[in-house]
């Protein structure tokens, strides 16, 4: 990715992730005295399937930019790639992982 | 090569604290995803693990760490939004960048107290 276009999406990826954050953190807030049939329901309502989502994606991603720059300034030489690559193949990783959570769970009883 | 801040001779002051921490709670933010993920896997597991998990988020220590982290995310949140403010040229002013500072630790803990008034 050239500069200015890591610059934008870094930008893009936080403006996003505003509402996304807030809405995650009250919703979690609220359901954490709840039992696990309520948790489902709330995972497989489309909207928060959706939202979900999003967020981990992007969330995801804006976490991939930041620690592409801290690496890059504090990093050099083959260990620089080899961090980068490394927490790219992580948060990869995690991103996948949750999508199949939540498609799993708002999947379940179809 | 372009060089990183020199931190150590650096004097500390609320800027530089504040710009520091916004570094830091990102990583914090960034391993915080695999919380979230751990927690979406549990719920896809069953009702067992996610009681597991739930009862290991409900334990004093945990609790303590989880509300630091939330307050991360608030001061990330809230500090993100003092930077795309200034992306947009405005606020740059020193006087400014003090004032916006202490208003995004003060605002970023009240939301946190509010965050957990909900749990």
């Amino acid at each position: 990715m050239t500069a200015t276009g890591h610059w934008k999406v870094q930008r893009l990826t936080a403006v996003l992730l505003i509402p996304l954050t807030l809405w995650l953190l009250f919703s979690v807030a609220k359901l954490s005295s709840a039992s696990y049939p309520v948790v489902q329901a709330w995972i497989t309502t489309p909207l928060t399937a959706i939202f979900l989502t999003l967020f981990v994606m992007i969330a995801g991603h804006h976490a991939f930019l930041g620690l592409q720059v801290i690496l890059e300034d504090y990093t050099h030489g083959a260990l620089r790639k080899r961090a980068i690559l490394f927490s790219r193949m992580v948060l990869a990783t995690a991103t996948l992982l949750s999508l199949y959570a939540i498609f799993s769970i708002t999947t379940q009883d179809l | 090569m372009p060089l990183s801040p020199h931190l150590s001779v650096y004097k500390p002051q609320l800027t530089s604290i504040l710009s520091i921490l916004h570094r830091a709670s990102g990583v914090l933010l960034a391993l915080g995803t695999l919380l979230v993920t751990a927690w979406l896997l549990s719920a896809m597991a069953g009702e067992q693990s996610y009681n597991t998990l739930h009862s290991l988020f409900r334990l004093g220590f945990t609790q303590l760490v989880l509300f630091g982290w939330s307050w991360a995310t608030l001061y990330h949140l809230c500090n993100g939004i003092r930077h795309l403010i200034w992306d947009l040229g405005i606020g740059l002013e020193i006087k400014t960048v003090y004032w916006s500072g202490t208003s995004v630790v003060i605002f970023s803990a009240l939301l946190n107290l509010l965050l957990w008034r909900f749990s």
